[in-house]
């Protein structure tokens, strides 16, 4: 792994000396019964960082993902997470072991500071209940019961992702896959989290919404500062929002460092292969 | 008359059987508004029909008790009448239609009029316990959602009210909180007795026997019925007083009185009814029709 890019990489965005990472992965890996869907994974993410992890069908990013998130075990080493002050979640050093949390903590994590974007709308949104219940969803977990505020807050949300807001009552059944996408961003972002896992957000769409839409989460996650890991197979998505890129294939990390370094100069055999592969205009 | 061939039980269920249904209901005393599994046992009537209060009373009932049993607010009806010929059958109990007068009350679908007082035991039929279960399909993740006190999703229902009437549509079976802890269904009782469960004397229990669930409210404890700050529960009101007592603030049922579509509106709760008439009738009052 190239540690020399990450750090000069963190050290240039990130000078303030009491920063530290908000996720730190040491030799994580998890199993799919004897054989690994993931192994021996390590890298830090910074606050405000967007990380791309790119790789072929089956080359384990989404299990990589789902294990991050806690979705998946985590079957051999750790992720140590450092939790926001007001969480509640007490950690040693400002970190915390993540397999060392309970149940409750880790979904008081998935609801007040994880954002997690599915390839799949339908999968992340409730299709029957209206757009503005979709995004009003997180905030009434959280515990807001004024439907006023919470009123306000989904047509602001709406308008922030280009959907009009006279759509705020009609279902996402009813919304074409763009729309049901940005909604999907919506309703993962109202509670202002402070990482998002994206699991290939853009693939399934057609590429003029794909360009929208990376646009789109580009300038919220600038605006917002926040954290993003984008599980994604296009080169071009990786290129065009991510800081820093994970390269893997059979489920290891096979070449790390700066998105442009990485798509500019790869070094590992198989980046290579998969760079040259872009059809070239 | 001859011996009965069989030989009932006291109450029905062997006394195995009532000790099941007793413990789970002491664990739901213990624990307002959870939701406790167990083992529903088969009664002579159909699953749906009110076997899970059957099987509270059966457990909970003696001699010495008084049994009313209401569908509807009505003492008259089919399903009424039959299951309190049931317990006078096969516990030989003392059965009334009067209200002050029972101590076990089972109901389907409505709490009386007349106040409930301490010692009294309600006994609801209730069909889907879960009131989660609209919302979200799987039984895990609701007892889930129900241990880790997530009940951001029950919001969502009374948000999508808000936002396509303008206010609640909720009528029936509208979703409470316990004791502050466990969201529960009251039964499909509707929102208009919800008040009458918050800091009721009496002790209220709920048999949901095809759902296997039994669940229970003690005498004198905290039932707030869910809304926002901006747009708290509303109990439903009725404009008119009752067509045969004029008994006003009370529940009514639309009764159809020919093809041309004249309606009448009287109480649902017949006891009640009868007791408002009679008072009227004796204090020489005309009563408006």
């Amino acid at each position: 792994m190239s540690l020399h890019g990450m750090s000069l990489h963190s050290m240039s965005l990130h000078s303030d000396a009491d920063e530290s990472a908000l996720l730190t992965v040491e030799g994580a890996g998890h199993r799919y019964g004897q054989q690994f869907g993931c192994q021996d994974v390590s890298f830090d993410l910074w606050p405000g960082e967007v990380l791309a992890i790119v790789g072929e069908s089956g080359s384990g990013k989404s299990t990589l993902l789902g294990m991050l998130s806690q979705r998946l075990t985590t079957d051999e080493g750790t992720i140590r997470y450092r939790p926001a002050d007001s969480s509640g979640i007490t950690a040693t050093a400002g970190a915390v072991d993540l397999a060392s949390l309970s149940e409750r903590d880790i979904r008081r994590l998935w609801r007040t500071e994880w954002g997690f974007v599915h390839q799949n709308a339908a999968d992340g949104l409730r299709m029957h209940i209206s757009a503005g219940g979709n995004i009003c969803e997180p905030l009434m977990a959280n515990g807001a019961r004024h439907y006023g505020q919470l009123r306000a807050q989904a047509e602001h949300w709406l308008e922030r992702v280009e959907i009009p807001s006279h759509r705020i009552d009609d279902t996402p059944a009813t919304f074409s896959g763009g729309m049901r996408q940005r909604l999907q961003i919506a309703r993962n972002l109202v509670f202002a989290p402070r990482l998002v896992f994206m699991d290939e957000p853009t693939s399934g769409l057609d590429v003029s919404v794909q360009a929208r839409l990376l646009d789109l989460i580009r300038s919220l996650v600038a605006d917002l500062g926040l954290s993003v890991i984008i599980v994604t197979h296009d080169l071009a998505v990786a290129r065009l929002i991510s800081h820093r890129t994970l390269v893997m294939k059979d489920g290891v990390v096979i070449e790390s460092g700066l998105t442009d370094r990485v798509l500019d100069d790869p070094q590992a055999a198989y980046t290579q292969l998969l760079v040259s592969s872009i059809l070239q205009g | 008359m001859a011996e009965p061939r069989i030989v009932y039980n006291e109450g029905y269920l062997d006394e195995q059987t009532k000790r099941v249904v007793r413990r789970a209901l002491l664990k739901g005393v213990a624990v307002p508004g959870f939701q406790v599994p167990f083992a529903s046992r088969e009664v002579p009537m159909p699953r749906g029909w009110g076997t899970g209060g059957v099987q509270v009373t059966a457990a909970v009932i003696g001699p010495e008790d008084t049994l009313k049993v209401i569908d509807q607010g009505a003492d008259d009806t089919t399903n009424a009448v039959s299951i309190r010929q049931f317990f006078e059958k096969v516990v030989n109990v003392h059965t009334t239609t009067h209200t002050e007068a029972a101590t076990i009350i089972q109901t389907r679908h409505r709490i009386p009029e007349t106040p409930l007082a301490e010692g009294q035991i309600m006994v609801y039929q209730v069909p889907i316990p879960e009131p989660l279960r609209f919302l979200e399909p799987r039984e895990t993740e609701t007892r889930r959602l129900h241990a880790l006190e997530e009940y951001g999703l029950m919001y969502v229902k009374l948000y999508e009210d808000i936002a396509r009437y303008g206010h609640f549509v909720t009528t029936y079976d509208y979703p409470v909180m316990v004791n502050g802890r466990y969201v529960t269904a009251p039964s499909p009782i509707p929102s208009f007795d919800n008040p009458k469960m918050h800091q009721s004397p009496a002790l209220q229990l709920f048999g949901a026997g095809r759902e296997k669930r039994i669940y229970a409210i003690p005498p004198y404890t905290d039932v707030e019925s869910l809304g926002f700050e901006d747009y708290p529960f509303e109990p439903q009101r009725f404009e008119q007083p009752c067509q045969i007592c004029g008994a006003e603030d009370v529940y009514l049922d639309e009764v159809v009185m020919d093809d041309a579509g004249a309606v009448m509106y009287v109480c649902s709760d017949t006891d009640y009814c009868q007791k408002t008439a009679e008072a009227a009738a004796a204090a020489g009052q005309e009563i408006p029709v």
